[in-house]
């Protein structure tokens, strides 16, 4: 339709560029953890490594997904591909469930078969830089440009890379309880309780992300706002509205919804209200769209 | 959607669960008394399956709930949604059946009791052609993508049926172990396969994806009738499903002083005709006089 506004431009930019950053933070991360997880025999290390693994694959997928995200409406998605972010929402958040059951898994081995940890004090010293790295790149980078672009997929990888911050900072308090009492289950249990934190900001996001994707409505506060605005225009030139429906695709608002007018004003007339309508809730929602049916005062609402 | 056609599918997912749970219990008996690791990892997979099942049943009744104040597209995406479910847990069968082939391969370990292995197998092929040949065709009466997933989804059973049953058979006349689980891996790949196939059929629905063409063609030769006589044309037409419905919007085009009246009733036609010609469809027409046209039309 349009040519991209600056700001579209803008906002793509800016998305891609904290999707870089993460996965240029996650590959780092990775590598450094592996090295140090495998020298100091720490199970709690490597699956950090293997967390760090799927916060990567999670990473990459935000940034493909941003991408296409950002491609226009064509003739096959007639409504844009913003949806994109929200599928990835749903693929990050089942990413991190089956990383937890891996923990989970592997901590059980450990207690089983008996956990044997050696070099406490480095692997303290990798979960405190990871969790620092982590929380600089999920609080300064994503978790801006997520508010900013009102974008899913990097508020679902911010919102990884911060619990990420909780798992490292618990496992380091496991091998420092290890260091202090001598007893290495420590390290198993609290890699256990990290995965519980896991799983729970996993279900978060796929269920946020499946709400978008089940067309669920706007936020009730949005919603009044809409009808305000419309209600504005409510006796001077038509009679009433109904049936507003809303729905999101990533950052966009999608509205739809019947205006009431005299029976005899013309098309040109009503179209003119229409227009205006439309444009007043662009106006009043970022990154919406809306689209109007007019119907005559004669017609009965119920019958639709 | 129709009580009708809710009972239908509720049914239909009712009885996935019965035969899922039938099997099983049949299959994990057998499987434990022969040590055949084929035969449990198909009583997993028959549990996964049973887990598909349930999940078919909970969405197809989500679905057919009306639409609310929170959901005012109705609620039948949710059937869309199962069947990404519905993959990511046939997926996960799938590496879970790679890890216990390899390990099976690694350690090299024998199978007993082939001949019952293998008429369990045969049994599970031929309850399940049933079961899936009767999904397939609720699915396609009542039209329900989560009953459609549980029928792709029973279909690649049958091939794991008989996949594994050939293994033991060759293990039978040749004596060479690795066939079981040789086979295995074979059946996991299919999986897999299916897996991807469910999973971007229901995201493809999840993005908005047009109607087909064919469906498409249909929309557009209805509202071509109504050109000249009082249209002048038609614009941005936009489609998408939603479980069994389909969901459209477009412009119309009709000139400038008509009357509001007058232009609303060609709609109804519109939309009413739409309907009829193309079952569960719900259309949105946005009427625009001609002097508008030419501005919007880029």
């Amino acid at each position: 339709m349009n040519a991209p506004a600056v700001s579209d431009v803008h906002n793509h930019a800016l998305k891609a560029r904290a999707a870089w950053i993460s996965i240029a933070s996650n590959a780092t991360l990775i590598v450094f953890k592996l090295i140090v997880g495998v020298i100091s025999g720490s199970i709690g290390i490597i699956s950090e490594a293997l967390h760090s693994g799927s916060d990567l694959v999670a990473s990459i997928i935000a940034l493909v997904s941003v991408r296409a995200a950002a491609k226009p409406a064509d003739p096959s998605h007639r409504y844009g591909h913003e949806k994109v972010e929200n599928i990835s929402g749903v693929i990050e958040g089942l990413l991190i469930i089956v990383a937890a059951v891996v923990i989970v898994y592997e901590a059980a081995q450990k207690i089983v078969h008996g956990p044997h940890i050696e070099h406490i004090e480095l692997g303290v010293g990798v979960m405190l830089v990871s969790a620092g790295a982590n929380l600089l790149v999920s609080r300064k980078f994503l978790s801006p440009a997520a508010r900013r672009t009102d974008s899913a997929a990097l508020e679902a990888d911010a919102a990884h890379l911060l619990t990420d911050v909780y798992t490292s900072a618990g496992i380091a308090t496991g091998l420092v309880l290890v260091r202090i009492t001598g007893w290495e289950y420590f390290d198993p249990i609290l890699a256990i309780a990290v995965a519980m934190l896991i799983v729970w900001t996993g279900w978060r996001l796929v269920s946020r992300s499946t709400r978008v994707l089940l067309d669920e409505a706007l936020p009730d506060d949005e919603l009044e706002l809409i009808g305000e605005k419309v209600a504005e225009h409510r006796g001077e030139l038509i009679i009433g509205f109904h049936r507003l429906r809303s729905r999101k695709a990533g950052s966009k608002r999608l509205i739809d919804l019947h205006i009431t007018v005299p029976d005899d004003m013309t098309v040109a007339e009503a179209h003119a209200v229409a227009e205006h309508i439309m444009a007043d809730i662009a106006e009043l929602l970022p990154n919406s769209e809306a689209l109007v049916h007019v119907e005559p005062r004669s017609h009965d609402p119920e019958s639709d | 959607m129709s009580g009708e056609t809710a009972a239908a599918k509720s049914r239909a997912a009712w009885v996935s669960i019965a035969v899922n749970t039938a099997l099983i219990a049949f299959k994990l008996a057998v499987g434990v008394v022969s040590g055949s690791i084929s035969i449990i990892s198909e009583a997993v997979h028959s549990s996964t399956d049973l887990a598909a099942a349930v999940i078919a049943l909970v969405s197809v009744r989500k679905a057919s709930q009306p639409a609310d104040l929170r959901h005012r597209y109705g609620h039948d995406k949710v059937e869309n949604f199962s069947g990404f479910i519905e993959a990511a847990i046939v997926f996960a069968a799938g590496i879970a059946i790679v890890v216990e082939a390899v390990r099976h391969l690694i350690s090299g370990e024998t199978v007993d009791h082939v001949p019952l292995a293998i008429a369990v197998m045969l049994v599970s092929a031929a309850v399940n052609v049933g079961l899936t040949i009767y999904l397939y065709r609720v699915a396609n009466r009542v039209g329900s993508p989560a009953l459609e997933a549980d029928a792709a989804n029973h279909l690649t059973d049958i091939y794991t049926s008989l996949g594994v049953a050939a293994g033991l058979a060759l293990i039978e006349v040749t004596g060479c172990t690795y066939f079981d689980p040789l086979l295995a891996l074979a059946v996991a790949g299919l999986i897999m396969w299916t897996a991807w196939r469910i999973a971007s059929r229901s995201t493809r629905v999840l993005l908005d994806e047009a109607l087909p063409d064919d469906e498409l063609a249909i929309v557009r030769a209805t509202v071509a009738e109504h050109r000249g006589e009082l249209i002048i044309g038609y614009h941005k037409l936009r489609s998408r499903h939603a479980g069994s419905r389909h969901l459209i919007d477009l412009h119309i085009t009709v000139s400038d002083d008509m009357t509001v009246a007058a232009a609303h009733r060609i709609a109804e036609h519109i939309e009413r005709d739409i309907g009829q010609r193309l079952p569960h469809s719900e259309v949105l027409v946005h009427i625009e006089p001609a002097s508008h046209e030419r501005a919007d039309q880029s």
